[in-house]
């Protein structure tokens, strides 16, 4: 196990339409307990606002959960081991039009993490061929390395930032609805780009969209989250061919006519609700 | 590299692209530049120093220059003499006194003053031999030479806005950064502070706090009280709408991928977060100029600003405050024509700026 988050929950201050707070709170990802394998690749599924984005985040210690901890191979990641975890756990922004600053040219987006590490990244030309190879991997040009972010497209953005994730020799790649925002075709070429990335590589992902059809050729398990729980988690082909919890039937039938998740009653999630263990790796929310 | 398509403009150098394309804003930057220009050289530029005064030219009407002597013949220009006489109600009348010439001379020896402020020198631009004088735009009450005071001037007024806003801007980049990024209590209580500066009416507060002055403070002392008040008054709103850009940018995606590749906050803060404040700070620094320029104007049109013999351009104005001496001696309001310019070329510059930058700030501010 490479990565394991232990009940974490994260909650946020809930906010009236004034932006005043109400004393209520979010719960944006309540007690979610999970394990990641090494070199396996793991998505999470769920419609939007379910947690996903907090939970990468809490795992990129990006923010603070409430209460849980994320351990990496056995151990806690805490303020002692935080620089090392930076290095080899990275993460794939949602929005490619903001995850890369406007005031960069690409060149700089990439090097800007290696330029920290004079440890393993001694001399300028070391770097400077890292960047040419890594541009290479992601299979953009060499003469984009001049230029600044505005003149690409939604997809390239999205490899220059797949290349400052790889740049640092990561282990575990966090990929957060890396190919939600683009079309469709382009959609195609990144996760085909992504499948031969990790093997090329050796990554672990955990691959987050809020599409299941998306996911299905990218991942070997499916985590299935709804309110901030994970409802079920299996294998990719039993979460497809034999969905035991209703909010993954939901899921499944929006997905494969794109349309949103419509549901005639609301799910409810008994409190303190484990997952049970349907054997040969399949686990359940109780309804 | 030579190929150009490898070095392409940042959206930045694209919006400045915009602005130089702009004529009048590009005009008026070439108006500061000059008033900027001769507000550094007042001293060379000028014919005489601020302080040299002779009384009996008191309010002489602007020299003439004359190019074509008595003869009819065309040659280098000169000024006749200066002839004083009073008419029946002991009203000076000034006239050429055509017996005597004094040619303009370029690079004449004259009053002394400090070049830069630090070499002490005697040689103007130009000038005539002593004996003669010449007063472009006119004399003041107690004859000193207007456009040199206006020159004098520019100095103090036109330095008073930069060194006003470069204060109020530090400060409003502090507390603003800090409210921003922190939040919190930290947050509340700066901005609580802010609040109330901003609702005591600025010119009441100004008033106010240069009351607190000593009144035995030297000129120099009072100038640098003058920028510390304005710039106390001016720094509240800056401070506020950093605050709100920084509590935004803090959570733009760019700056959690700087975290996530290892950044320290502060190199965040630095290099991701304050850039993306500068775009709106250019623009609000070019429109908040003005008002220190016109906070000093005001101060010293009252007569608790920059003192006599000194010169500013609020304090020439304050002579043109009765509507007799207008009537008599017009030239005293020429001053106000080059606040006027001022106010204009800052505000029309700002206003470019904005509209260039514009489609770079909605990238940056408004996509989340
Ligand atoms: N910074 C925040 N402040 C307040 N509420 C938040 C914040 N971030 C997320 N939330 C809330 O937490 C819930 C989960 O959000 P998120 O993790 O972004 O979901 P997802 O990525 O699955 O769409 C949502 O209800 C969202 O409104
Ligand atoms: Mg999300």
């Amino acid at each position: 196990m490479i990565l394991e988050l232990k009940n974490i929950t994260k909650t946020y201050p809930l906010k009236s339409g004034f932006g005043t707070k109400t004393g209520k709170v979010v719960r944006a990802v309540n007690n979610v307990s999970l394990g990641v394998e090494k070199g396996e690749s793991i998505s999470l599924v769920g419609e939007s606002g379910c947690g996903k984005t907090t939970l990468a985040r809490v795992i990129m210690q990006l923010i603070r959960p409430d209460g849980g901890n994320v351990l990496y191979d056995g151990k806690k990641v805490d303020r002692t081991n935080i620089a090392t975890y930076r290095k080899d756990v990275q993460m794939v922004f949602q929005d490619p039009y903001s995850s890369l600053d406007p005031r960069y040219t690409i060149r700089r987006v990439i090097d800007e993490g290696m330029a920290l590490d004079k440890t393993r990244f001694k001399t300028q030309q070391e770097r400077e061929m890292r960047i040419q190879k890594m541009l290479g991997a992601v299979q953009l040009k060499q003469d984009m390395l001049g230029r600044y972010p505005h003149e690409f497209s939604g997809g390239e953005r999205q490899r220059i930032a797949i290349a400052r994730a790889l740049v640092l020799n990561p282990t575990l790649l966090i990929l957060d609805e890396a190919v939600s925002s683009l079309d469709v075709l382009v959609q195609e070429e990144i996760l085909k780009l992504l499948t031969s990335l990790q093997k090329d590589f050796n990554l672990t992902y955990v691959f987050i969209s809020h599409n299941l059809k998306v996911v299905k050729r990218i991942s070997r398990r499916v985590a299935v989250m709804y309110k901030g729980k994970i409802v079920e988690l299996a294998k990719t082909e039993d979460i497809f061919n034999n969905p035991l919890h209703s909010y993954t039937r939901d899921l499944l039938s929006a997905a494969v006519d794109y349309k949103s998740v419509i549901r005639d009653m609301e799910i409810r999630i008994p409190d303190g609700a484990q997952l049970e263990d349907k054997g040969g790796g399949h686990w359940v929310m109780p309804e | 590299m030579t190929n150009p398509a490898t070095h392409s403009l940042s959206e930045f150098q694209i919006a400045m692209r915009t602005f130089r394309k702009n004529r009048l804003a590009m005009l008026c930057v070439m108006i500061l530049g000059a008033l900027y220009f001769s507000a550094i050289f007042a001293g060379f530029l000028s014919p005489y120093s601020f302080k040299s005064e002779r009384r009996e030219h008191s309010y002489a009407p602007p020299t003439r220059i004359h190019f074509v002597d008595e003869s009819g013949e065309f040659g280098w220009p000169f000024v006749y003499g200066i002839k004083l006489s009073f008419d029946e109600y002991y009203k000076r009348i000034y006239q050429e006194d055509r017996s005597v010439k004094y040619p303009v001379q370029l690079f004449n020896h004259g009053d002394e003053y400090k070049f830069l402020g630090l070499v002490p020198m005697n040689i103007h631009l130009w000038g005539v031999e002593e004996g003669g004088a010449v007063y472009l735009l006119g004399a003041d009450n107690r004859g000193r030479d207007l456009l040199s005071r206006i020159l004098w001037g520019g100095r103090v007024s036109l330095s008073i806005g930069l060194i006003g806003v470069a204060i109020s801007f530090s400060i409003g980049l502090i507390f603003g950064g800090i409210s921003g990024y922190y939040g919190g209590w930290i947050d509340n209580v700066l901005m609580r502070v802010a609040e109330m500066v901003m609702m005591v009416p600025g010119f009441y507060l100004l008033l106010a706090l240069r009351a607190a002055v000593p009144p035995e403070f030297s000129s120099v002392q009072v100038y640098i009280a003058i920028v510390v008040i304005l710039s106390f008054i001016g720094w509240a709103g800056l401070a506020r709408i950093i605050r709100g850009m920084c509590l935004s940018l803090r959570e733009r995606e760019f700056v959690l991928a700087a975290k996530s590749i290892g950044l320290s906050d502060f190199s965040i803060i630095i290099r991701h977060i304050l850039p993306h404040t500068l775009s709106y700070s250019i623009f609000a620094v070019m429109l908040s100029i003005p008002g220190y320029i016109l906070g000093e104007s005001a101060l010293s049109l009252l007569g608790l600003g920059i003192e006599d013999p000194y010169s500013s351009w609020g304090l020439l104005l304050a002579d043109a405050m009765s509507i007799v001496k207008i009537r008599f001696y017009p030239w005293i309001l020429i001053p106000a024509f080059f606040i006027f310019l001022t106010i204009i070329s800052f505000n029309v510059i700002g206003d470019a700026l904005r509209d260039a930058l514009d489609p770079m700030m909605k990238a940056e501010g408004q996509r989340s």
